[in-house]
């Protein structure tokens, strides 16, 4: 299981392991976020093991 | 992912390139879209004094980051709106900003001149952004001309001048379908050429260079642009690009080579000599009491 944690705080789980299939798990999408484990970027191709912390941090801006 | 440059791991990927790249190429690439941004519509020289206008969050200060170390003279331009909490960390990280760097940073506070943006909404019952907007275009004037600015950038990226593309299109808005370029040109004596050198970035490439090159901003919402139009217009286009990579790129790109033409811009040049000065503010404006002060008088009334 991983765990993610949603720009505002709130946190989701997810039983897939690679950062592309997690985000569709959670309905994000890649374009809006940026994906942060252990203060690093990752790319939407990487597989994370079981029991990892994921950062989403929001792109979106303006009105 | 490997970075196409280098064997380092990548810590962002180009969906619409089918490439990503380790944090010192994305930044060298970065680096170039901008120099291409500003050679492409000959926004900037040299010798310009440009008046970056900031807002505290990733776009405006990742801009005056990049024009200053590309040697621009620069000075950062930041209106507190008066909102609250909000108003307050943004313009902390302004101030930050700037002293971290070295810069210059020019602050409009709104509370001060006694016409916050909450207070003036509600005493014209009007939109929250459209009074700002009104707002904050007469302090960038008024600054610019005062400070002996020759240009106005700002910090709109890709997808803001995508959603704004594609909003203006759904109306069919032709008065704002002829503003559509990265640069306009001057007007009078008052308004400085206004250029927008991150036009070919996405955000989401935007917040990864902030990220990546330390600059701290603010990562909330303005609390008076939930529900705003453009928001939704940005998350069709980022479904569409999610499915289709490039489409932000085109749809705005191919703006300019097959239908901008049909939507000239139109300057208010036959009409200067209609111009005068405001009564009260000293702005130049086509009456004799200027939009800025009509708004204002509002508050007194």
């Amino acid at each position: 299981m991983v765990t993610v944690e949603f720009p505002d705080g709130t946190v989701r789980q997810s039983e897939k392991n690679r950062i592309k299939d997690i985000l569709r798990d959670i309905g994000q999408n890649e374009h809006a976020v940026l994906v942060v484990i252990d203060g690093c970027l990752v790319t939407p191709d990487v597989c994370v093991k079981n029991g990892t912390e994921i950062k989403l941090i929001s792109v979106v801006s303006g009105g | 992912m490997k970075c196409i440059k280098c064997e380092e791991n990548a810590v962002i990927s180009l969906s619409r390139h089918n490439a990503g790249f380790c944090k010192e190429h994305f930044t060298e690439y970065f680096h170039r879209q901008v120099e291409a941004a500003i050679k492409e519509y000959a926004m900037l020289k040299t010798s310009d004094r440009i008046m970056v206008c900031v807002s505290g969050g990733k776009d405006s200060l990742v801009l005056w980051h990049i024009l200053n170390l590309m040697g621009y003279k620069t000075a950062g331009m930041y209106v507190s709106l008066g909102i609250g909490e909000y108003s307050l960390k943004s313009k902390a990280k302004v101030v930050a900003f700037a002293e971290k760097h070295g810069l210059e940073a020019i602050i409009i506070d709104l509370d001060e001149e006694g016409c916050p943006i909450p207070l003036l909404a509600a005493r014209t019952r009007r939109n929250a952004c459209s009074v700002c907007g009104q707002v904050k275009r007469h302090y960038f004037n008024k600054v610019a001309l005062d400070g002996g600015f020759t240009v106005a950038a700002t910090g709109h990226n890709l997808d803001d001048e995508a959603a704004r593309l594609f909003g203006n299109v759904l109306r069919w808005d032709t008065k704002h379908l002829a503003k559509m370029s990265p640069v306009l040109p001057e007007e009078g004596e008052t308004i400085k050429r206004k250029v927008k050198p991150l036009i070919r970035l996405p955000e989401r490439e935007v917040a990864a260079y902030a990220f990546l090159n330390g600059i701290d901003y603010i990562p909330d919402e303005c609390p008076k642009s939930r529900g705003a139009s453009s928001l939704k217009y940005k998350e069709v286009l980022n479904e569409l690009e999610a499915s289709s990579p490039g489409t932000k790129h085109f749809f705005y790109g191919e703006f300019f080579r097959a239908a901008a033409d049909k939507f000239p811009y139109v300057t208010n040049e036959e009409d200067k000599d209609n111009l005068k000065k405001c009564i009260k503010c000293g702005a130049e404006s086509y009456l004799d009491v200027c939009s800025f002060c009509r708004l204002t008088e509002k508050l007194n009334g």
